[in-house]
């Protein structure tokens, strides 16, 4: 058997030296660019403007994050009024400090509706009837009692406590004497809870329901804790505003009047068979929303509009599902929709109709009513804009 | 026959190892490649191929050559013969450079005695054009603002690149009709696909990104003959004379092309399928070689593509393409037939120059290539078995009329195998 022919070791060593050298060199530059055909241009066209209608969908007023109390005539969307409802949950308390302990709320108003330096007076009602919050929707109205226990005040603050009468607690602590299996039964049965009324003010303060507690407060200081056991909120809107706004379309956070956008995406339509970029776009009247409040006034909102994709059975039912689209307000009051990909699977079905509806922010509580400025708007009209590069 | 094929496998390891680098990029071969079918591979021997040369007229017992069906008529033992290529490419224009490299495979040829050294048959798979290229442009989209949104700007960048080209599988015999003519012919199926892709891709966040492709799928069957002539003794008492010639007819290709555009999974038809002739030129090469004595070899070769009637898809011709002319001229020493004992008597070494009009023209000026080549033939001790290293350095194209020169450095190694197959020996 010949032997590896060892004098050809220089040759293949400086064979793959080089091949080594030669292959590790890349550098991807741009050479040829004059007399390879132009790319095709960007295009950004409005390709249709659009028209939104309302719609009043099934909504609920209770458990949400924060429970609205009070009153707001507010210039642009009229006067709210909204009645705060809470129920405590039972606690036992042992006889030896039960005299010593005030029972009341300790509530945090976080937000506010309206005039910020304005005081709202509440009278403390008994509600007379069983309610539940998962279905207290927002035409239900409590039923309570003939006069008020109490009353209390929310100024500018975000935390006070409200204490309950001394003649409720006699009767709370009758349950204390119960057997305790019959004890929480029992307090259910025949404790209803408290609306707070507003009676005079000019502002709706959202109470933070997570950093609100029913409690027993003594005098040296040491706090019972308690639960709020339920809370919803009795709002309505008392009276119209005698502002009206041209081309707009008003819209509200908690389905009472939704929103409703219906529109068609096909080739003819978009004009390309692909879009680089699709958006949906709304605007809400900034300048008048703002202009509209008076001095110290203001309308809380968490800055987003959303925008579910319902079919028919799940109008009939409270909506609790994840929007399908967001978007956060810009500081020229444009409401941009990233809708590329619907656009896209759209045009890859050879075309798709759809519909929308439109509440205006989170459904968690407040009252948020908006304008959306419509069809007639000009430059501010809702409608879709595409970006596409494609050549013929 | 084993010392070679350890050569061979020591040889691919190292390269895979040192090619990893080239693995991940695009490896474009020349942006002119964009234009057509790509850029035409010339074919033949890699005894040819280091003197700059198809190798029509050189006749070899030990490499393997599909130059000219002709030649095949003397084959004497089996051959198999294959191998790849590493290319370098500098590219340059007026306002840019780019580095390429690029691995690619070449020819694939076995060549079988059916009658020895009279009747011989061979089967090859060797690349006929090839379109790899890419080009990166960025841009900008200015949106007017208005009252109610201020002024904007996207910027976003298009890349645009392209692969494939056409392969040819053929199949075909030579016969020696004289002892001083052969003949040969063979038929091909040449196939393949060329892609175009675009890719928009936006600096901002929210755009998609959208990959459009174009695919060309090209299939036709090819005919080619050749001849062969040699004449001793012209000039002194030991040289001789060799002329080869081959003719490929023009080729229909039966094409179809397909639009899609590809956003996430999805993939979106642009067009229907569309389907159509594209018509490969015909070709001429002619070659003439002088073996003035048992080491000094020298060649010269005319190769004519007549691309100015090549037919693309619609059934047009394409201005920017022009008959293709390249002449080139070479010489072979064969040290390893010297009596001496020495490292230079152990191979054969060879050189050439080549000057090719290229087949295109573009903004007036055609895209022409002049190639220097060297190689060195490395046979096996203990077989009529060889290894061929072979070296280009060329030029295509230039920076003026805003095209681009291309600087090429290209290392070819080959593989030649030889064996008496099908050869009862009577002797051991």
């Amino acid at each position: 058997m010949k032997r590896f022919n060892r004098n050809l070791i220089p040759i293949w060593g400086a064979l793959v030296i080089t091949l080594a050298t030669i292959t590790a060199c890349e550098d991807g530059g741009i050479v040829g660019s004059s007399f390879i055909p132009a790319n095709p241009d960007l295009q950004i066209d409005t390709v249709q403007t659009l028209s939104i209608t309302t719609e009043p969908l099934v909504s609920y007023a209770g458990a949400k994050i924060f429970v609205a109390a009070g009153r707001y005539q507010d210039p642009l969307f009229g006067t709210y009024e909204a009645v705060a409802m809470m129920t405590p949950g039972f606690t036992p308390v042992a006889d030896s400090i039960a005299d010593e302990v005030t029972f009341g709320f300790t509530l945090r108003p976080t937000q506010t509706y309206g005039d910020t330096n304005s005081t709202t007076v509440f009278d403390i009602y008994e509600i007379q009837e069983r309610w539940r919050a998962q279905e207290w929707r927002m035409d239900d109205t409590p039923v309570l009692g003939s006069a008020p226990i109490a009353s209390f005040e929310i100024g500018d603050t975000d935390s006070l406590f409200v204490p309950l009468p001394d003649s409720w607690k006699q009767r709370y602590l009758t349950y204390n004497q119960l057997e305790a299996a019959d004890r929480d039964s029992a307090y259910t049965q025949n404790e209803f809870g408290f609306a707070f009324v507003p009676v005079s003010g000019n502002k709706i303060s959202y109470i933070n329901f997570s950093e609100s507690i029913f409690s027993g407060v003594r005098a040296d200081t040491t706090e019972l804790l308690g639960v709020i056991r339920q809370r919803a909120s009795n709002y309505r809107l008392v009276e119209e505003s005698s502002i009206t706004v041209e081309n707009g379309v008003k819209i509200m956070n908690d389905f009472t009047k939704t929103g409703k956008i219906s529109f068609e995406i096909n080739e003819q339509i978009v004009g390309a068979k692909f879009v680089s970029r699709a958006e949906l776009v709304f605007y809400e009247d900034k300048q008048l929303l703002q202009s509209s409040l008076g001095i110290g006034q203001t309308r809380f909102s968490n800055q987003i509009i959303r925008l579910f994709d319902l079919a028919p059975d799940e109008k009939q039912y409270y909506i609790t599902k994840d929007a399908t689209i967001s978007a956060i307000v810009s500081d020229e009051g444009a409401y941009r929709m990233n809708i590329t990909a619907l656009v896209n699977s759209a045009l890859a079905q050879g075309g798709k109709e759809y519909t929308f509806y439109i509440v205006s922010d989170q459904d968690n509580g407040i009252i948020r009513p908006n304008y959306l400025l419509n069809e007639n708007s000009g430059l501010r009209a809702p409608k879709i804009i595409v970006t596409k590069i494609q050549a013929n | 026959m084993r010392i070679a094929i350890r050569n061979i496998l020591i040889i691919v390891f190292l390269v895979s190892a040192s090619n990893v680098y080239a693995q991940s990029e695009y490896n474009d071969s020349s942006i002119y490649s964009y234009l057509g079918l790509g850029i035409p591979v010339d074919n033949g021997s890699s005894q040819g191929a280091g003197m700059g040369l198809s190798g029509v007229s050189v006749r070899s017992m030990i490499h393997g050559n599909t130059s000219n069906p002709a030649m095949w008529s003397a084959t004497r033992f089996t051959l198999l013969n294959g191998g790849f290529t590493v290319n370098y490419t500098d590219a340059q224009d007026d306002f840019n450079k780019a580095k390429s490299s690029q691995f690619k495979i070449n020819t694939f040829q076995l060549q079988l005695p059916l009658m020895r050294e009279k009747l011989g048959l061979s089967v090859s798979l060797q690349p006929l054009t090839e379109s790899r290229f890419s080009l990166s442009t960025n841009s900008e989209y200015i949106i007017p603002g208005n009252v109610y949104s201020p002024a904007d700007t996207i910027s976003y960048n298009i890349f645009t690149r392209g692969d494939g080209g056409l392969n040819k599988l053929e199949a075909g015999i030579g016969y020696q009709l004289h002892n001083n003519i052969s003949v040969g012919y063979a038929a091909s199926v040449i196939f393949g696909n060329t892609n175009a892709y675009r890719e928009s891709a936006f600096y901002q966040s929210g755009y998609a990104f959208i990959t459009e492709n174009e695919r060309s799928s090209y299939v036709g069957m090819g005919n080619r003959f050749g001849i062969y002539a040699d004449y001793t003794k012209p000039f002194a008492r030991n040289d001789y004379i060799a002329f080869g010639a081959t003719l490929s007819l023009p080729v229909d290709l039966t094409t179809e092309i397909t639009r899609n555009a590809n956003y996430g999974n999805q993939q979106i038809p642009l067009a229907d399928k569309r389907k159509g002739t594209s018509r490969l030129p015909i070709e001429y090469n002619v070659g003439l070689s002088y073996y003035a004595n048992q080491y000094v070899m020298l060649s010269t070769e005319a190769l004519v593509q007549q691309w100015s009637n090549y037919q693309n898809f619609s059934g047009f011709n394409e201005d920017f393409m022009k008959d293709r002319v390249k002449l080139g001229f070479g010489f072979e020493y064969a040290a390893i037939r010297r009596q001496e004992n020495s490292i230079f008597t152990r191979f054969l070494y060879r050189g050439g120059v080549s000057v090719d009009s290229g087949h295109l023209e573009l903004n007036g000026t055609e895209i022409k290539t002049l190639m220097f080549s060297a190689g060195l033939g490395i046979p096996s001790p203990a077989s009529g078995s060889s290894i061929d290293v072979n070296f280009d350095f060329g030029i295509r194209g230039t920076t003026s009329h805003e095209l681009v020169r291309e600087k090429i450095f290209a290392v070819r190694v080959s593989f030649n195998l030889s064996e008496m197959m099908f050869l009862q020996r009577r002797l051991q």
